[in-house]
Protein backbone atom coordinates (compact mmCIF):
# COMPACT_ATOMS: atom_id res chain seq x y z
CA UNK A 1 0.00 0.00 0.00
CA UNK A 2 1.31 3.75 -0.74
CA UNK A 3 1.85 6.30 1.55
CA UNK A 4 -0.64 8.60 -0.20
CA UNK A 5 -3.42 5.89 -0.08
CA UNK A 6 -2.96 5.05 3.41
CA UNK A 7 -3.34 8.97 4.20
CA UNK A 8 -6.69 9.08 2.36
CA UNK A 9 -7.83 5.68 4.79
CA UNK A 10 -7.24 7.65 7.36
CA UNK A 11 -8.93 11.08 6.65
CA UNK A 12 -11.70 8.71 5.73
CA UNK A 13 -12.25 6.83 8.93
CA UNK A 14 -11.68 10.06 10.91
CA UNK A 15 -14.79 11.34 9.22
CA UNK A 16 -17.34 8.68 9.54
CA UNK A 17 -16.26 8.59 13.33
CA UNK A 18 -17.18 13.11 13.58
CA UNK A 19 -20.41 11.93 11.76
CA UNK A 20 -21.20 9.20 14.34
CA UNK A 21 -20.74 11.13 16.91
CA UNK A 22 -22.57 14.38 15.90
CA UNK A 23 -25.73 12.47 16.31
CA UNK A 24 -25.53 10.55 19.13
CA UNK A 25 -27.51 11.70 22.63
CA UNK A 26 -25.23 13.46 25.13
CA UNK A 27 -24.65 10.72 27.51
CA UNK A 28 -25.43 13.34 30.65
CA UNK A 29 -28.97 14.18 28.96
CA UNK A 30 -31.92 11.51 30.26
CA UNK A 31 -34.59 9.94 28.35
CA UNK A 32 -37.06 12.17 29.74
CA UNK A 33 -35.05 15.77 28.92
CA UNK A 34 -34.94 14.46 24.82
CA UNK A 35 -38.90 13.76 24.78
CA UNK A 36 -39.30 17.43 26.49
CA UNK A 37 -37.74 18.89 23.15
CA UNK A 38 -39.63 16.88 20.84
CA UNK A 39 -42.24 18.99 19.00
CA UNK A 40 -45.52 18.56 20.71
CA UNK A 41 -48.94 17.50 18.72
CA UNK A 42 -49.67 20.63 16.68
CA UNK A 43 -53.20 22.07 17.41
CA UNK A 44 -55.01 22.67 14.00
CA UNK A 45 -56.23 26.54 13.84
CA UNK A 46 -57.78 26.67 10.90
CA UNK A 47 -60.94 24.90 8.78
CA UNK A 48 -59.66 21.78 7.20
CA UNK A 49 -59.11 21.95 3.42
CA UNK A 50 -61.76 20.48 1.35
CA UNK A 51 -60.60 17.63 -1.17
CA UNK A 52 -63.12 17.06 -4.12
CA UNK A 53 -63.86 13.55 -4.38
CA UNK A 54 -62.29 11.65 -7.25
CA UNK A 55 -65.81 10.33 -8.23
CA UNK A 56 -69.45 10.60 -7.74
CA UNK A 57 -70.67 7.79 -5.91
CA UNK A 58 -73.21 5.60 -7.96
CA UNK A 59 -76.84 5.71 -6.75
CA UNK A 60 -78.05 2.27 -5.73
CA UNK A 61 -79.88 0.39 -8.49
CA UNK A 62 -82.75 -0.86 -5.69
CA UNK A 63 -83.85 -3.04 -8.85
CA UNK A 64 -80.44 -4.49 -9.01
CA UNK A 65 -79.79 -4.70 -5.36
CA UNK A 66 -82.60 -7.28 -5.03
CA UNK A 67 -82.91 -9.27 -8.38
CA UNK A 68 -79.68 -10.03 -7.80
CA UNK A 69 -80.41 -11.74 -4.41
CA UNK A 70 -81.19 -15.04 -4.44
CA UNK A 71 -82.28 -14.80 -0.69
CA UNK A 72 -84.18 -11.40 -0.40
CA UNK A 73 -86.23 -12.74 -4.04
CA UNK A 74 -87.06 -15.96 -2.15
CA UNK A 75 -88.48 -13.91 0.71
CA UNK A 76 -90.41 -11.33 -1.68
CA UNK A 77 -91.25 -13.45 -4.47
CA UNK A 78 -95.04 -14.00 -4.87
CA UNK A 79 -95.71 -17.66 -4.11
CA UNK A 80 -97.77 -19.10 -7.45
CA UNK A 81 -100.92 -21.10 -6.55
CA UNK A 82 -100.34 -24.40 -8.10
CA UNK A 83 -102.72 -24.58 -10.56
CA UNK A 84 -105.25 -27.83 -11.04
CA UNK A 85 -104.38 -28.60 -14.89
CA UNK A 86 -107.48 -28.01 -15.81
CA UNK A 87 -107.39 -28.46 -19.63
CA UNK A 88 -107.69 -32.10 -20.99
CA UNK A 89 -105.72 -33.92 -23.81
CA UNK A 90 -102.87 -32.39 -26.09
CA UNK A 91 -102.62 -28.98 -26.78
CA UNK B 1 -89.80 -29.55 -18.51
CA UNK B 2 -89.70 -28.66 -14.67
CA UNK B 3 -91.05 -25.59 -13.89
CA UNK B 4 -88.74 -22.57 -12.47
CA UNK B 5 -89.03 -21.88 -8.86
CA UNK B 6 -90.80 -17.88 -9.02
CA UNK B 7 -88.00 -16.36 -7.44
CA UNK B 8 -85.53 -18.04 -10.03
CA UNK B 9 -87.29 -16.52 -12.73
CA UNK B 10 -86.81 -13.11 -12.14
CA UNK B 11 -82.76 -13.79 -10.53
CA UNK B 12 -80.46 -11.76 -12.36
CA UNK B 13 -76.92 -12.83 -13.12
CA UNK B 14 -74.09 -10.92 -12.07
CA UNK B 15 -72.23 -11.66 -15.50
CA UNK B 16 -74.99 -9.88 -16.83
CA UNK B 17 -74.07 -6.59 -15.94
CA UNK B 18 -70.65 -7.03 -17.92
CA UNK B 19 -72.47 -7.21 -21.22
CA UNK B 20 -73.61 -4.56 -23.97
CA UNK B 21 -77.41 -4.97 -22.19
CA UNK B 22 -76.09 -4.63 -18.39
CA UNK B 23 -75.04 -1.37 -19.28
CA UNK B 24 -78.57 -0.06 -19.45
CA UNK B 25 -80.36 0.71 -16.39
CA UNK B 26 -83.12 -1.84 -15.62
CA UNK B 27 -85.93 0.82 -16.07
CA UNK B 28 -84.63 2.33 -19.59
CA UNK B 29 -86.46 -0.89 -20.85
CA UNK B 30 -89.03 -2.00 -18.09
CA UNK B 31 -89.95 1.38 -16.83
CA UNK B 32 -91.15 0.82 -13.27
CA UNK B 33 -89.60 2.98 -10.39
CA UNK B 34 -86.15 2.82 -8.55
CA UNK B 35 -87.51 1.87 -5.08
CA UNK B 36 -86.62 -0.25 -2.57
CA UNK B 37 -90.28 -1.39 -1.74
CA UNK B 38 -91.45 -4.02 -4.11
CA UNK B 39 -94.64 -2.67 -4.60
CA UNK B 40 -93.55 0.89 -5.59
CA UNK B 41 -90.76 -0.52 -7.82
CA UNK B 42 -92.92 -2.84 -9.96
CA UNK B 43 -96.05 0.48 -9.71
CA UNK B 44 -96.25 0.49 -14.70
CA UNK B 45 -93.71 -1.84 -14.89
CA UNK B 46 -93.11 -3.64 -18.41
CA UNK B 47 -92.37 -7.38 -17.08
CA UNK B 48 -91.77 -8.30 -21.50
CA UNK B 49 -90.55 -4.94 -22.91
CA UNK B 50 -90.24 -6.58 -26.29
CA UNK B 51 -94.11 -8.08 -26.14
CA UNK B 52 -95.06 -4.25 -25.67
CA UNK B 53 -92.88 -2.66 -27.50
CA UNK B 54 -91.09 -4.36 -30.49
CA UNK B 55 -89.07 -1.23 -31.72
CA UNK B 56 -86.81 -0.92 -28.43
CA UNK B 57 -85.02 -3.98 -29.73
CA UNK B 58 -85.39 -2.53 -33.12
CA UNK B 59 -83.53 0.75 -32.09
CA UNK B 60 -79.87 -1.28 -31.90
CA UNK B 61 -81.36 -4.52 -34.02
CA UNK B 62 -81.43 -4.42 -37.89
CA UNK B 63 -83.18 -7.99 -37.79
CA UNK B 64 -85.92 -6.75 -35.67
CA UNK B 65 -87.05 -4.44 -38.36
CA UNK B 66 -89.22 -7.01 -40.26
CA UNK B 67 -90.25 -8.72 -37.21
CA UNK B 68 -93.88 -7.81 -37.49
CA UNK B 69 -94.29 -9.89 -40.29
CA UNK B 70 -93.07 -12.89 -38.64
CA UNK B 71 -95.97 -15.52 -37.96
CA UNK B 72 -94.28 -15.88 -34.55
CA UNK B 73 -95.43 -12.25 -33.92
CA UNK B 74 -98.40 -11.99 -36.09
CA UNK B 75 -100.44 -15.24 -35.41
CA UNK B 76 -101.52 -14.43 -39.18
CA UNK B 77 -101.56 -18.26 -39.60
CA UNK B 78 -104.15 -18.46 -37.07
CA UNK B 79 -106.21 -15.27 -38.33
CA UNK B 80 -105.77 -16.67 -42.19
CA UNK B 81 -107.29 -20.38 -40.67
CA UNK B 82 -110.43 -19.19 -39.30
CA UNK B 83 -110.60 -16.45 -41.90
CA UNK B 84 -111.14 -19.41 -44.35
CA UNK B 85 -113.72 -21.15 -42.62
CA UNK B 86 -116.16 -18.00 -42.59
CA UNK B 87 -115.10 -16.96 -38.98
CA UNK B 88 -115.65 -13.19 -38.73
CA UNK B 89 -112.23 -12.78 -36.75
CA UNK B 90 -113.23 -9.30 -35.89
CA UNK B 91 -116.44 -10.58 -34.25
CA UNK B 92 -116.45 -9.72 -30.16
CA UNK B 93 -116.84 -13.01 -29.60
CA UNK B 94 -114.03 -14.52 -32.05
CA UNK B 95 -111.76 -11.87 -30.65
CA UNK B 96 -112.48 -12.64 -27.02
CA UNK B 97 -111.45 -16.17 -27.42
CA UNK B 98 -108.65 -15.15 -29.40
CA UNK B 99 -107.24 -13.02 -26.15
CA UNK B 100 -107.77 -15.67 -23.74
CA UNK B 101 -106.21 -18.60 -25.54
CA UNK B 102 -104.46 -17.99 -29.20
CA UNK B 103 -102.27 -14.76 -27.90
CA UNK B 104 -100.90 -17.21 -25.19
CA UNK B 105 -98.94 -18.33 -28.54
CA UNK B 106 -97.40 -14.99 -29.37
CA UNK B 107 -93.76 -14.35 -29.16
CA UNK B 108 -91.91 -11.31 -29.39
CA UNK B 109 -87.70 -11.03 -29.12
CA UNK B 110 -87.55 -12.21 -25.24
CA UNK B 111 -89.14 -14.98 -25.38
CA UNK B 112 -86.48 -16.73 -27.39
CA UNK B 113 -83.56 -14.63 -26.49
CA UNK B 114 -84.26 -13.96 -22.84
CA UNK B 115 -86.99 -16.18 -21.57
CA UNK B 116 -89.11 -18.98 -21.86
CA UNK B 117 -92.49 -18.10 -23.42
CA UNK B 118 -95.08 -17.17 -21.15
CA UNK B 119 -97.31 -20.34 -22.30
CA UNK B 120 -94.59 -22.58 -20.49
CA UNK B 121 -94.82 -20.53 -17.24
CA UNK B 122 -91.88 -17.64 -18.16
CA UNK B 123 -88.63 -17.13 -16.79
CA UNK B 124 -85.13 -16.24 -17.69
CA UNK B 125 -83.34 -18.57 -19.63
CA UNK B 126 -80.02 -18.01 -17.84
CA UNK B 127 -80.05 -14.98 -15.13
CA UNK B 128 -81.33 -12.41 -18.16
CA UNK B 129 -77.89 -12.61 -19.88
CA UNK B 130 -79.18 -12.62 -23.67
CA UNK B 131 -79.05 -15.71 -25.76
CA UNK B 132 -77.70 -15.03 -29.55
CA UNK B 133 -79.32 -18.31 -30.23
CA UNK B 134 -82.60 -19.90 -28.55
CA UNK B 135 -82.77 -23.14 -26.31
CA UNK B 136 -83.74 -25.63 -28.29
CA UNK B 137 -85.85 -27.21 -25.14
CA UNK B 138 -86.66 -24.53 -23.50
CA UNK B 139 -87.85 -22.08 -25.78
CA UNK B 140 -88.43 -24.06 -29.43
CA UNK B 141 -90.24 -27.51 -27.90
CA UNK B 142 -91.53 -25.48 -25.48
CA UNK B 143 -94.11 -24.62 -27.31
CA UNK B 144 -93.74 -26.75 -30.53
CA UNK B 145 -93.85 -29.39 -28.09
CA UNK B 146 -96.49 -31.93 -28.82
CA UNK B 147 -95.63 -32.50 -32.21
CA UNK B 148 -92.65 -31.04 -33.32
CA UNK B 149 -90.88 -31.59 -29.93
CA UNK B 150 -91.91 -35.27 -29.34
CA UNK B 151 -91.60 -36.58 -32.57
CA UNK B 152 -88.37 -35.00 -33.40
CA UNK B 153 -86.51 -36.13 -30.10
CA UNK B 154 -88.13 -39.43 -30.40
CA UNK B 155 -90.64 -38.97 -26.83
CA UNK B 156 -93.22 -41.30 -28.64
CA UNK B 157 -92.68 -45.09 -27.33
CA UNK B 158 -91.13 -47.06 -30.12
CA UNK B 159 -90.75 -44.72 -32.81
CA UNK B 160 -87.39 -43.26 -33.45
CA UNK B 161 -86.12 -39.42 -33.35
CA UNK B 162 -85.32 -37.75 -36.35
CA UNK B 163 -82.24 -38.77 -37.94
CA UNK B 164 -81.15 -34.86 -37.94
CA UNK B 165 -81.18 -35.52 -34.06
CA UNK B 166 -80.61 -39.01 -34.01
CA UNK B 167 -77.48 -38.98 -36.20
CA UNK B 168 -76.17 -35.52 -36.62
CA UNK B 169 -77.63 -33.87 -32.32
CA UNK B 170 -79.22 -30.88 -35.17
CA UNK B 171 -81.07 -28.68 -33.24
CA UNK B 172 -84.22 -26.39 -34.52
CA UNK B 173 -81.39 -23.13 -35.82
CA UNK B 174 -79.68 -25.49 -38.24
CA UNK B 175 -82.56 -25.21 -40.30
CA UNK B 176 -84.42 -22.55 -39.44
CA UNK B 177 -82.29 -19.74 -39.59
CA UNK B 178 -82.34 -16.46 -37.71
CA UNK B 179 -83.60 -15.12 -40.97
CA UNK B 180 -86.53 -17.27 -41.31
CA UNK B 181 -87.37 -16.37 -38.09
CA UNK B 182 -87.37 -12.92 -38.27
CA UNK B 183 -89.01 -12.62 -40.93
CA UNK B 184 -91.69 -14.50 -42.29
CA UNK B 185 -91.11 -13.78 -46.08
CA UNK B 186 -87.28 -13.24 -46.56
CA UNK B 187 -87.35 -16.05 -48.20
CA UNK B 188 -89.26 -14.55 -50.93
CA UNK B 189 -85.98 -12.53 -51.97
CA UNK B 190 -84.51 -15.00 -53.33
CA UNK B 191 -86.33 -15.88 -56.05
CA UNK B 192 -88.64 -12.42 -56.63
CA UNK B 193 -87.69 -9.24 -57.69
CA UNK B 194 -88.67 -6.30 -55.68
CA UNK B 195 -91.80 -5.33 -58.59
CA UNK B 196 -93.48 -9.26 -58.07
CA UNK B 197 -93.03 -8.41 -54.09
CA UNK B 198 -94.51 -5.83 -54.02
CA UNK B 199 -98.03 -7.44 -55.63
CA UNK B 200 -96.92 -10.60 -53.76
CA UNK B 201 -99.52 -12.20 -51.15
CA UNK B 202 -98.53 -11.51 -47.86
CA UNK B 203 -97.10 -14.48 -45.75
CA UNK B 204 -99.94 -15.47 -43.71
CA UNK B 205 -99.47 -19.67 -43.21
CA UNK B 206 -96.31 -21.19 -42.29
CA UNK B 207 -97.02 -22.74 -45.78
CA UNK B 208 -96.97 -19.47 -47.55
CA UNK B 209 -94.65 -18.69 -50.46
CA UNK B 210 -91.38 -20.96 -50.80
CA UNK B 211 -90.08 -23.95 -48.34
CA UNK B 212 -88.11 -22.57 -46.22
CA UNK B 213 -86.21 -24.52 -44.86
CA UNK B 214 -86.73 -27.25 -48.20
CA UNK B 215 -84.76 -30.13 -47.85
CA UNK B 216 -83.03 -30.30 -51.02
CA UNK B 217 -81.04 -27.04 -49.45
CA UNK B 218 -78.92 -29.49 -47.98
CA UNK B 219 -79.58 -32.31 -50.47
CA UNK B 220 -79.49 -31.11 -53.76
CA UNK B 221 -78.38 -34.35 -54.86
CA UNK B 222 -81.64 -35.55 -54.38
CA UNK B 223 -83.52 -33.32 -56.99
CA UNK B 224 -80.92 -33.46 -59.47
CA UNK B 225 -81.60 -35.58 -62.57
CA UNK B 226 -77.57 -36.98 -62.07
CA UNK B 227 -79.46 -38.77 -59.23
CA UNK B 228 -79.09 -42.73 -59.10
CA UNK B 229 -81.63 -42.99 -57.03
CA UNK B 230 -84.16 -44.47 -59.27
CA UNK B 231 -86.98 -43.72 -56.18
CA UNK B 232 -86.11 -39.94 -56.47
CA UNK B 233 -85.92 -40.00 -60.25
CA UNK B 234 -89.64 -41.61 -60.10
CA UNK B 235 -90.85 -39.15 -57.42
CA UNK B 236 -88.89 -35.91 -56.71
CA UNK B 237 -91.45 -33.95 -58.15
CA UNK B 238 -94.30 -35.25 -57.72
CA UNK B 239 -93.85 -36.71 -53.99
CA UNK B 240 -93.03 -34.34 -50.87
CA UNK B 241 -89.78 -35.78 -49.40
CA UNK B 242 -91.84 -36.75 -45.82
CA UNK B 243 -93.95 -38.90 -47.90
CA UNK B 244 -90.90 -41.19 -47.98
CA UNK B 245 -89.11 -40.51 -45.20
CA UNK B 246 -91.34 -39.78 -42.84
CA UNK B 247 -93.14 -42.40 -40.07
CA UNK B 248 -95.89 -42.28 -37.91
CA UNK B 249 -96.75 -38.67 -36.19
CA UNK B 250 -98.87 -37.13 -33.87
CA UNK B 251 -102.65 -36.30 -35.03
CA UNK B 252 -105.31 -34.63 -32.57
CA UNK B 253 -109.32 -34.31 -32.68
CA UNK B 254 -112.10 -32.20 -31.11
CA UNK B 255 -110.49 -29.37 -29.74
CA UNK B 256 -113.02 -26.92 -27.61
CA UNK B 257 -111.90 -23.78 -25.77
CA UNK B 258 -113.62 -22.12 -22.96
CA UNK B 259 -112.95 -20.66 -19.20
CA UNK B 260 -113.22 -22.86 -16.38
CA UNK B 261 -115.90 -22.28 -14.43
CA UNK B 262 -114.44 -22.60 -11.21
CA UNK B 263 -110.99 -20.83 -11.28
CA UNK B 264 -112.06 -18.62 -14.42
CA UNK B 265 -109.35 -19.67 -16.38
CA UNK B 266 -109.00 -20.07 -20.15
CA UNK B 267 -108.84 -24.14 -20.66
CA UNK B 268 -109.05 -26.42 -23.76
CA UNK B 269 -110.10 -30.16 -24.47
CA UNK B 270 -109.39 -31.95 -26.68
CA UNK B 271 -110.96 -35.44 -27.62
CA UNK B 272 -108.15 -37.75 -28.48
CA UNK B 273 -104.30 -38.14 -30.37
CA UNK B 274 -103.33 -41.16 -32.09
CA UNK B 275 -99.92 -41.67 -34.14
CA UNK B 276 -100.59 -42.37 -37.88
CA UNK B 277 -99.25 -41.66 -41.00
CA UNK B 278 -101.52 -41.04 -43.94
CA UNK B 279 -100.86 -40.31 -47.77
CA UNK B 280 -103.50 -37.50 -49.12
CA UNK B 281 -103.78 -35.65 -52.17
CA UNK B 282 -101.73 -32.49 -51.55
CA UNK B 283 -103.97 -29.81 -50.37
CA UNK B 284 -102.52 -26.66 -51.05
CA UNK B 285 -100.58 -27.68 -54.25
CA UNK B 286 -98.97 -24.61 -55.84
CA UNK B 287 -95.61 -23.87 -57.68
CA UNK B 288 -93.95 -23.53 -54.29
CA UNK B 289 -95.02 -27.12 -53.61
CA UNK B 290 -95.59 -28.74 -56.02
CA UNK B 291 -96.98 -32.14 -55.53
CA UNK B 292 -99.50 -34.46 -56.06
CA UNK B 293 -99.14 -36.06 -52.62
CA UNK B 294 -97.91 -35.62 -49.27
CA UNK B 295 -98.44 -36.57 -45.91
CA UNK B 296 -101.54 -35.19 -43.87
CA UNK B 297 -102.00 -34.61 -40.58
CA UNK B 298 -105.62 -34.77 -38.99
CA UNK B 299 -105.82 -31.36 -37.20
CA UNK B 300 -107.90 -31.06 -33.89
CA UNK B 301 -110.28 -28.08 -35.61
CA UNK B 302 -114.13 -29.14 -34.68
CA UNK B 303 -117.55 -27.01 -36.32
CA UNK B 304 -117.90 -26.20 -32.24
CA UNK B 305 -114.59 -25.52 -31.43
CA UNK B 306 -115.56 -21.81 -30.05
CA UNK B 307 -118.83 -22.63 -29.03
CA UNK B 308 -118.40 -21.75 -25.77
CA UNK B 309 -118.44 -17.75 -26.88
CA UNK B 310 -121.56 -17.91 -29.29
CA UNK B 311 -123.37 -20.26 -31.91
CA UNK B 312 -122.17 -20.88 -35.49
CA UNK B 313 -118.79 -18.74 -35.12
CA UNK B 314 -117.22 -20.84 -37.92
CA UNK B 315 -120.21 -21.36 -40.62
CA UNK B 316 -117.93 -22.57 -43.35
CA UNK B 317 -116.01 -25.40 -41.38
CA UNK B 318 -116.38 -27.36 -44.59
CA UNK B 319 -114.16 -24.69 -46.68
CA UNK B 320 -110.60 -26.29 -45.50
CA UNK B 321 -109.74 -30.12 -44.82
CA UNK B 322 -109.12 -31.36 -41.38
CA UNK B 323 -106.51 -33.60 -43.20
CA UNK B 324 -103.61 -31.27 -43.62
CA UNK B 325 -100.39 -30.51 -45.49
CA UNK B 326 -97.94 -31.72 -43.13
CA UNK B 327 -93.79 -31.96 -42.68
CA UNK B 328 -93.28 -34.34 -39.39
CA UNK B 329 -90.14 -34.00 -38.00
CA UNK B 330 -89.32 -37.62 -37.71
CA UNK B 331 -87.46 -38.03 -40.91
CA UNK B 332 -85.54 -41.44 -41.33
CA UNK B 333 -83.78 -42.52 -44.15
CA UNK B 334 -85.30 -46.28 -44.96
CA UNK B 335 -88.65 -46.17 -44.28
CA UNK B 336 -91.52 -49.24 -43.86
CA UNK B 337 -93.08 -47.33 -47.30
CA UNK B 338 -89.75 -46.84 -48.93
CA UNK B 339 -88.63 -50.48 -48.24
CA UNK B 340 -89.89 -51.53 -51.96
CA UNK B 341 -92.65 -50.38 -54.54
CA UNK B 342 -95.18 -52.93 -53.02
CA UNK B 343 -94.04 -51.54 -49.67
CA UNK B 344 -96.06 -48.30 -50.51
CA UNK B 345 -97.97 -49.10 -53.59
CA UNK B 346 -101.63 -50.26 -53.28
CA UNK B 347 -100.92 -50.81 -49.54
CA UNK B 348 -103.97 -49.40 -47.81
CA UNK B 349 -102.09 -48.78 -44.52
CA UNK B 350 -100.49 -45.75 -45.91
CA UNK B 351 -103.17 -43.74 -48.18
CA UNK B 352 -106.27 -41.46 -46.82
CA UNK B 353 -109.36 -43.46 -47.95
CA UNK B 354 -112.76 -41.86 -47.50
CA UNK B 355 -112.99 -44.99 -44.66
CA UNK B 356 -110.46 -43.15 -42.12
CA UNK B 357 -112.43 -40.03 -42.52
CA UNK B 358 -115.32 -39.43 -40.05
CA UNK B 359 -118.62 -38.70 -41.69
CA UNK B 360 -118.95 -35.45 -40.80
CA UNK B 361 -115.69 -34.55 -42.24
CA UNK B 362 -116.12 -36.42 -45.75
CA UNK B 363 -117.27 -33.07 -47.58
CA UNK B 364 -113.98 -31.23 -45.84
CA UNK B 365 -112.03 -33.39 -47.15
CA UNK B 366 -113.40 -34.27 -50.88
CA UNK B 367 -109.72 -32.55 -52.40
CA UNK B 368 -107.48 -34.49 -49.98
CA UNK B 369 -108.63 -38.52 -49.34
CA UNK B 370 -107.79 -40.94 -52.40
CA UNK B 371 -110.79 -42.85 -54.50
CA UNK B 372 -108.35 -44.95 -55.78
CA UNK B 373 -105.19 -46.39 -54.63
CA UNK B 374 -102.01 -45.34 -56.78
Amino acid sequence: MSRKSSLKGWKLLILCMILLTACQTPANETIEEVAAELPTAIEITEEPTQVPPTATPLPIDECLSCHLDKDRLIETAKIEEALEAESSGEG
Amino acid sequence: MAPLEPWEKVLVDEDFLETAHGEYSCIDCHLGEQDGDKSLAHVAMVSRPSEENLALCGECHDEAENFEDSLHISQAGYMSDMAARGVDVESPEIQEMFGNHCQSCHTSCGDCHVSQPSSVGGGFIDGHLFKKTPSMTRNCTACHGSRVGKEYMGQHEDILADVHFRQERMVCVDCHTGMSMHDSSASCETCHDDAMLSESIPVDHRYSGGQDPACADCHPQTISEETNNMYHLQHSENLSCQVCHSINYNNCDGCHVSVSETSGNPIFSTEGSYLTFLIGKNPIQDAHRPYDYTVVRHIPVDPESFAFYGENLMPDFNAVPTWQYATPHNIQLETPQNASCDGCHNNPDFFLTIDKIAPEEVDANLGVYLESLP
